[in-house]
């Protein structure tokens, strides 16, 4: 049976899409699985995604929740604390002298354990306490 | 420009002379020409309110608790001493309201409101050392781990911790600064107070090896240690010991003591 050659098109394009969704399905499984290395280290937020924020876990972060934090975490926490209209990644980094990234990956921490409240304003996102 | 401290004056039990020490730092910086403010943060047990007995508290119209409840600047919190006793430099006290009124709407506080004193407290070093041109500001906070104390240590520049030998007091001190001071990597120093009687024959060496096992057990340096004077521990509280008295041992440990805050 002879194809047409729009079918022959067709066909192509649907094989680079089903290769693609290969690709994008092993990277994703690539992803969960450094997700899951990632909560290794840090149990408390695999307890928070798996039983919901505890009781005096979230919210509010006073001088007593931060000092049940882990060391790196009241760091990055005591940096937002002390600036009144929120920062970015960049800004905390400055502050702690860590990179970019790590603070960034903190900072979300915190924002997953309900300590902070995260906004974006164009391009940047800014970490707050709640008011 | 040389921008000013926030001094913290914080003991892990009562009775170690604590706010006497706030007092008369605070004094001895006034006078050498420095402005000063000195806040009570001592919610639970006010007491400068009792060493400045302003009129009877009749013409105190706001309390560091104001300031804190939103319901006064700082500014209006204070109250200038300045020309009462003579100083040199501004000398500028924030007294918390003895009441018990007050003090329980202190202790029945939560942690949402916990979170925004530390925030305000925070805030205010810019507020005093810019607008009011203040160099030191000295907190005398409660003893022990409490809310109100740990805000006020939190927010500081340096914390002088201050400790008798008696043995509860020492491990009370090494408990707090590994526990507390540690995790938020506080400036610290520890201020040893009625170590000995006056008269006590202690020499270099002994004083030495003292300051060396402090060290070791507290690790955090002592920049000082002041024996009991009956004399002092007589006086009346509602008055400055260091002007009325300075020429006392007591007074020059704190001038002392004072210089070489000043250094650190």
């Amino acid at each position: 049976m002879s194809e047409k050659p729009g079918e022959k098109a067709l066909y192509t394009i649907l094989e680079r899409i089903q290769k693609e969704l290969g690709h994008i399905g092993s990277k994703l499984d690539r992803i969960i699985e450094m997700d899951e290395k990632i909560l290794q280290h840090f149990p408390e937020i695999k307890e928070v995604q798996e039983k919901g924020a505890p009781e005096l876990g979230g919210g509010a972060l006073d001088v007593m929740t931060l000092l049940s934090l882990p060391d790196h975490l009241r760091k990055t926490a005591m940096v937002i604390c002390k600036m009144n209209a929120g920062a970015t990644a960049d800004e905390v980094a400055k502050e702690t002298g860590k990179a970019r990234a790590v603070e960034s990956s903190y900072l979300n921490q915190l924002v997953t354990m309900g300590h902070l409240k995260k906004k974006r304003k164009g391009r940047k996102a800014y970490f707050y306490l709640e008011k | 420009m040389e921008m000013g401290k926030v001094i913290s004056i914080h003991s892990s039990r009562g009775g170690t002379g604590k706010s006497l020490i706030a007092v008369n730092l605070a004094a001895i910086y006034a006078s050498k020409g420095k402005n000063i403010s000195l806040l009570d943060l001592d919610f639970r047990a006010p007491s400068l309110s009792t060493v400045f007995n302003v009129g009877g508290h009749k013409f105190i119209e706001y309390w560091t608790n104001d300031f804190l409840n939103d319901r006064c600047p700082i500014e209006e919190a204070l109250i200038d001493l300045t020309e009462k006793y003579g100083t040199k430099g501004k000398f500028m006290v924030g007294l918390a309201n003895p009441s018990l009124k007050a003090i329980r709407e202190m202790m029945t506080k939560d942690r949402a409101w916990e979170m925004k004193a530390l925030k305000k407290l925070l805030a205010l070093k810019p507020t005093l050392l810019n607008n009011i041109k203040i160099d030191y500001v000295i907190y005398d906070t409660s003893p022990g781990i409490q809310y109100s104390s740990i805000n006020a240590v939190v927010s500081s520049d340096l914390s002088v911790v201050i400790s008798t030998l008696d043995f509860l007091d020492v491990e009370g001190v090494r408990y707090m600064l590994s526990e507390l001071y540690n995790a938020f990597e506080k400036r610290t120093v520890v201020l040893i107070n009625k170590a000995f009687p006056e008269h006590f024959p202690w020499s270099k060496e002994k004083q030495k090896e003292l300051l060396h096992q402090l060290k070791e057990n507290l690790g955090h340096p002592t920049i000082g240690v002041i024996p009991c004077y009956c004399d002092v521990l007589q006086y009346t509280r509602a008055s400055i010991f260091a002007f009325e008295n300075p020429r006392h041992p007591f007074t020059q440990a704190l001038y002392e003591i004072a210089d070489k805050l000043e250094s650190l």
